[in-house]
């Protein structure tokens, strides 16, 4: 079966007139939909372009040959960050090391773009996601109601690395999802604020709720913000499913507000609205390269602990190329490129044996205590601890 | 030339009507259907389960839900009523309109009546705060009204308490009032340029008072054009989300950020509910608007009156100018200067690194990356495209809407829809019945890249334009149509020689925001966009947001230069034509 074969419906309705508006041959059993692996009877073609591309659609015998193109879908900062992102790096190290042609596709949804495209009976198109959050995955698997899952393992006898990737940072029990970075949740203080107001760094999450830290902190929102919502797991592993909303309502008495995403949060924080903000312990990465004053980037660990931000990749069920993603998740987890990708990504490698420059570990700072809630944990619990908790703070 | 006309008035007419309602279908109404349709589905079946349910949530609709199936609590509670999600939403909308009308009225006044260097600039630029993205407000007011902003050094400085606004009600309103005040002065003095100067000036010759005059004579009819403002503001601040979020966070949530919560929740059911629910209130009270417009009958300027000099020896209403004008200062320019300042400033100080850094985006992006400049060209031809089709399409439906026939008010309440409609819904919809497509004839259809954002945003636009046009050509005099037509003329004659330069001014105001409704839009661009090269400044922007601000920060400015000129060049292209009232 031809998925990406597109043609251009000159003259087909008001549709076809427009440039970036197609007619795509409707399957009659689209593999997608079906939720089987089984070959369908009447798609004489579909297996046949397994491996190759599909690029064209000239049906000769050479597509083999052609350099196939991966289409990996990620979120927008890893490819389009203003600062550093790996994606072009990536991109032309695989490429020179491999034949085959990478294709970044960033969806303003993320991860629920793909959902929703499954949901809608859509095929997915493109081939491999990179940067799963265990939360991503979840919502996956309950939004896909018991059809074939989006994702789909790998060999992984095929990726050489595979042995040294850090043990805690699976967090997929079906292993569809490979770890290959990671980063700390953390707080980012003003040592200047705090010493102004005359108090020390706050060490436990009480602190947050007391009085000397009122009006303190700034939480991005956890309905539109992966570092919100995992912070909000992080004090549900704090203060336990019972008592965690009696926790929020005494943060929120004492003048935590919830801004709307992190570059809200952060832009108050920087603007000096509140001397607390919640956000990455790699803050004082940022800080060093543009010769920020780093008394403004102090991070914190509540508790002495730390929540772990975990990032996955899995090729999703459809794809037709296989052969390369195995590829690319081989590539991506060798040492030498985890250390440069976690460096562009301004984040954690996945593997143990990835080398990062002394300085760099010096500004990424690690808790001790690692917190984190792996799948089990999650599914069936993530949106009533949300959902419980919206209401709550925005019950007027 | 009667022939053509006739040709035109038979052909052309209905052959637009035709063409209107294909671009509202395709680009409106079956995407928002298919979502909305889920608000009564449930397992498959048609239920109204979920409306029952959300009306009798005490979450929702605070006590008044309560009350529904215990009437008692309405006494036992009194006077503590939880508003609930729905109560706070419209309190806030409504304290947002009236903040809006108060800043917004002595503006209209300023432009229509007073003449001083820079007029009709300012006046252009009125549209200005609708581009900005809400992150670039963000920024520009938290500069400006927070803990350590402009504001607060000068109370401080001269020994007055520090104003804690982030948070808070105060400073939603005075966000909100940012965005429409400025909407409501520009249509309110387009209105205030067509009051005939003979009127005020009879009635004072009568013995009336200043007040008594504006009051009876030019407050009448001012009075449309500031209700269209308030009620096109108070349905802005009822849909608002974003700046909502950004500024009050989420406990001054409004119902549009549960929409948005629910979708991302997969639950689309609550989603599509609450979203009926929000389309029903405001097109409930736009017909109610519309009931009491059609009574109107505005008459248009015989002769405008003529304008006083700004500057000139100090007297009771230059006074008021001036002290206007402060306040003025305060809540648009501060904050706008605040953004641009943000953009030239890193904790070195001084810095044009901002800028740089767009110059070498542009020069050394990859090709799956954001430039800035295809961003600007984007967007400018995006711009231009939304006014090819928004201002026929508004002037086509306000003709329509004050034509004599049954059913029309329906009609005209139901062409403001694309206002009332969540735009978190718009963009679902889109993406589901538009970017992942629709079967036809055993093909399926995707519909995506530059037509489809045009269309998107001209379909988002009109409504302006309807609505400021309309009550003007609603105020024109039968008896004058009337006339002509007696003398021959044929209706399409009537149309483009008597009715439409006296809407010129209306139109006008309608393209600016038309046009600044195309540059700023970004939920639906972003979806459209997806995967392909048709970004906009307001994408741009939102992927150049990074741990530092400043580079978004500088492509807001760019942003804001280009609408800046652009609007101006509007401006002056109506005056160029003699268009201009």
């Amino acid at each position: 079966m031809d998925r990406r074969r597109f043609i251009q419906a000159a003259g087909a309705g008001l549709a076809g007139l427009a440039a970036g508006c197609t007619a795509e041959p409707v399957d009659e059993t689209p593999t997608e939909e079906s939720g089987d692996a089984t070959p369908t009877e009447g798609s004489g073609d579909g297996s046949s372009s397994e491996g190759g591309s599909t690029d064209t659609a000239t049906p000769t015998g050479t597509t083999r040959s052609e350099t196939p193109t991966l289409r990996i879908g990620t979120y927008g900062s890893f490819v389009d960050a203003p600062s550093t992102s790996p994606g072009g790096w990536v991109k032309e190290q695989f490429e020179s090391e491999y034949d085959a042609e990478i294709q970044w596709f960033a969806p303003e949804g993320g991860m629920n773009y793909f959902l929703q495209r499954r949901q809608q009976g859509v095929t997915i198109d493109t081939d491999l996601y990179l940067g799963l959050t265990p939360e991503n995955l979840v919502t996956a698997d309950t939004g896909v109601e018991g059809e074939e899952s989006l994702f789909t393992s790998v060999d992984t006898s095929r990726l050489s690395n595979v042995s040294n990737v850090v043990e805690d940072y699976y967090f997929d029990p079906q292993d569809r999802a490979i770890p290959f970075g990671a980063s700390y949740i953390s707080l980012v203080y003003n040592q200047n604020a705090l010493d102004e107001r005359g108090v020390a760094a706050p060490e436990t999450f009480e602190d947050l709720a007391s009085d000397p830290y009122e009006d303190g902190l700034l939480v991005p929102n956890p309905q539109n913000s992966e570092t919100g919502l995992e912070f909000l797991f992080w004090t549900v592993d704090q203060f336990g499913e019972e008592e965690y909303l009696d926790y929020w309502s005494r943060l929120i008495d004492n003048g935590t507000r919830i801004l709307q995403g992190w570059s809200a949060a952060y832009s108050a924080y920087s603007n000096d609205e509140a001397p607390m903000v919640v956000s990455y312990s790699t803050d004082q990465v940022f800080a060093d390269r543009y010769d920020q004053d780093m008394a403004r980037h102090q991070v914190g660990f509540p508790n002495d602990t730390g929540y772990a931000y975990l990032e996955g990749m899995a090729p999703f069920a459809g794809t037709d190329q296989m052969d390369a993603a195995v590829d690319f998740m081989d590539f991506i987890l060798q040492p030498d490129i985890q250390a440069e990708v976690a460096q562009r990504n301004v984040a954690l490698p996945a593997v143990s044996n990835a080398e990062l420059p002394s300085d760099y570990d010096d500004l990424v700072h690690e808790p001790e205590t690692v917190v984190s809630y792996g799948y089990d944990e999650l599914v069936g619990n993530m949106d009533t601890w949300l959902n419980d908790w919206s209401q709550q703070v925005a019950s007027n | 030339m009667d022939r053509s006309g006739r040709l035109l008035e038979r052909v052309g007419v209905p052959l637009a009507a035709v063409a209107t309602l294909g671009l509202l279908v395709v680009m409106f109404f079956y995407p928002v259907g298919t979502v909305l349709a889920e608000s009564v589905r449930v397992d498959g079946r048609f239920s109204l389960e979920i409306f029952r349910e959300i009306l009798a949530s005490e979450f929702y609709f605070g006590t008044a839900a309560v009350a529904l199936s215990d009437p008692a609590v309405l006494v036992r509670a009194f006077p503590d009523y939880r508003l609930g999600l729905f109560g706070f939403t419209a309190w806030q909308a409504l304290l947002s309109t009236v903040a809006s009308v108060v800043l917004g009225l002595p503006g209209a006044w300023i432009l229509a009546r007073f003449e001083f260097p820079g007029r009709r600039t300012v006046r252009s630029l009125t549209a200005l705060p609708f581009v900005m993205p809400t992150i670039m407000v963000a920024i520009g007011f938290l500069a400006t009204f927070g803990r350590e902003g402009v504001v607060n050094q000068v109370l401080l400085a001269v020994g007055l308490p520090r104003l804690e606004l982030l948070g808070t009600l105060q400073i939603i309103v005075l966000a909100h009032a940012f965005y429409d005040a400025p909407l409501i002065a520009r249509i309110t003095a387009a209105a205030w340029e067509g009051v005939d100067a003979g009127m005020p000036e009879t009635a004072r010759s009568l013995g009336a008072s200043r007040l008594r005059a504006f009051r009876d004579v030019t407050l009448p009819q001012l009075l449309p054009a500031i209700l269209t403002g308030a009620l096109l503001t108070f349905i802005f601040s009822f849909m608002s989300f974003a700046i909502v979020l950004a500024l009050g966070g989420l406990q001054k949530a409004t119902i549009e950020v549960w929409v948005f919560h629910s979708v991302e929740q997969l639950e689309y059911g609550t989603a599509a509910g609450l979203a009926v629910l929000e389309i029903v209130f405001s097109l409930a009270l736009t017909y109610a608007y519309l009931q009491y417009e059609a009574r109107q009958r505005a008459s248009s300027a015989a002769r405008p009156p003529a304008r006083k000099r700004l500057f000139g020896r100090l007297s009771a209403d230059r006074l008021a100018v001036f002290a206007y004008g402060a306040v003025a200062l305060v809540v648009f320019v501060v904050p706008i200067a605040s953004m641009v300042l943000a953009s030239l400033t890193g904790p070195e100080g001084f810095t044009l690194r901002n800028y740089a850094f767009l110059v070498e985006r542009q020069a050394e992006a990859y090709d799956f990356q954001v430039k800035p400049l295809t961003a600007v060209q984007n967007s400018l031809l995006f711009g231009v495209g939304t006014l090819a089709l928004a201002v026929p399409m508004g002037v086509l439906l306000a003709v329509v809407s004050t034509r004599g026939f049954r059913g029309r008010k329906l009609v005209d309440t139901l062409a403001m829809a694309p206002f009332a409609v969540s735009g978190v819904v718009v963009g679902l919809g889109l993406l589901r019945g538009l970017v992942f497509g629709f079967e036809a004839f055993g093909y399926r259809f995707t519909v995506s890249g530059a037509l489809a954002i045009v269309g998107a945003h001209a379909v988002g636009a009109y409504p302006f334009v309807t609505r400021t046009v309309a009550p003007a050509l609603a105020g024109i005099d039968d008896s004058m149509l009337e006339s002509a037509r007696s003398l021959g003329a044929s209706r399409t004659r009537v149309l483009l020689d008597v009715e439409l330069p006296i809407v010129v001014p209306g139109i006008l105001a309608g393209m600016a925001f038309a046009f600044a409704l195309s540059i700023g839009e970004f939920d639906s661009t972003v979806i459209l966009a997806t995967g392909g090269s048709e970004y906009t400044m307001p994408v741009a922007m939102n992927r150049f947001r990074g741990r530092r601000l400043g580079p978004a920060t500088a492509m807001g400015c760019v942003l804001l230069a280009v609408t800046a000129v652009s609007f101006v060049l509007i401006d002056r292209l109506g005056d160029g034509r003699g268009l201009n009232g």
